[in-house]
């Protein structure tokens, strides 16, 4: 089988996998970085999102072949102080929890490509990302809070 | 007077397309980004399962066929739930990236479009 040096989270990471390997099963179970969620498997819920030079892919359909020099970072590389995860906190919005590793990664990307989105940037960005307990509202107020956070 | 003023009007007429141009692009892009960048990649070439979609749509054939696989899918591809303006959207964004320009396609296009796909056979 060939080999892979991928960049996690700022880390070399060495991986033994057939070049097909969508990148989430290499995470899971290869890599151990268990983050990241395995939903529906074929791009359509948003639980396995991670991000490629910072913008954020579903990690169940993208083999590993294609991201070999490119800047990956999972839910475990975006720190516990993160405005983001402070404001999930805050506003408490998990439920069950099951697709906020997604939603959080979504969230990240969003705002670093656009600091200060409107309600409608937030909706078309997060429109990939489903959550079967409802909790939509909520992760939309604590978007609008990390923004806030961010700038201020 | 007149040799001014009718490059003046040129140049506020034609600042206000690129206006609105650009930002359609952005929105294309955003729609982009959020449905389609995970199985066609940043810069439109796919992946080694998914197909490249970095060409120009040729003719009205293609154009309704990129229509009817977003509404409808294909066997490896999901049906994409897109409304109108985010089709147009995010098919002109393609049609002007990578290096590719082509002419704005207008949203009457993608919902006459949508009729006739919404009609046809499903494409393998």
């Amino acid at each position: 089988m060939p080999r892979f040096t991928l960049n996690i989270n700022d880390r070399e990471y060495t991986v033994e996998a057939p070049e097909k390997m969508p990148i989430l099963w290499a995470l899971r179970d290869k890599l151990n970085l268990t983050g990241s969620k395995f939903g529906c498997g074929i791009g359509q819920c948003g639980a396995c999102t991670i991000h490629a030079d910072g913008t954020p892919i579903r990690g169940c359909c993208v083999p590993i072949k294609a991201l070999e020099g490119k800047v990956l970072r999972t839910i475990e590389g975006i720190s516990v102080e993160h405005p983001v995860k402070e404001s999930w906190r805050k506003l408490d919005v998990a439920q069950c929890g099951y697709c906020q590793t997604g939603q959080i990664m979504s969230a990240v990307a969003l705002l670093d490509r656009k600091p200060e989105p409107t309600e409608e940037e937030i909706n078309r960005a997060m429109k990939g990302n489903i959550c079967r307990c409802g909790t939509y509202n909520r992760i939309k107020n604590a978007i609008m809070e990390a923004s806030k956070n961010r700038i201020a | 007077m007149r040799y001014i003023l009718i490059p003046l009007l040129f140049l506020v007429f034609g600042c206000k397309e690129n206006y609105q141009l650009t930002e359609a692009y952005d929105r294309g892009k955003e729609v982009y980004i959020t449905n389609c960048i995970s199985c066609h990649g940043s810069n439109g070439a796919g992946n080694l399962l998914y197909p490249p979609i970095n060409s120009r749509i040729a003719n009205a054939m293609t154009l309704e066929r990129a229509v009817s696989l977003i509404l409808q899918g294909s066997q490896n591809m999901p049906s994409v739930d897109l409304t109108d303006q985010e089709i147009t959207d995010v098919l002109n964004y393609i049609q002007n990236s990578w290096g590719l320009e082509a002419e704005i396609i207008p949203i009457d296009s993608i919902i006459s479009f949508k009729s006739i796909s919404k009609n046809a056979a499903i494409y393998p």
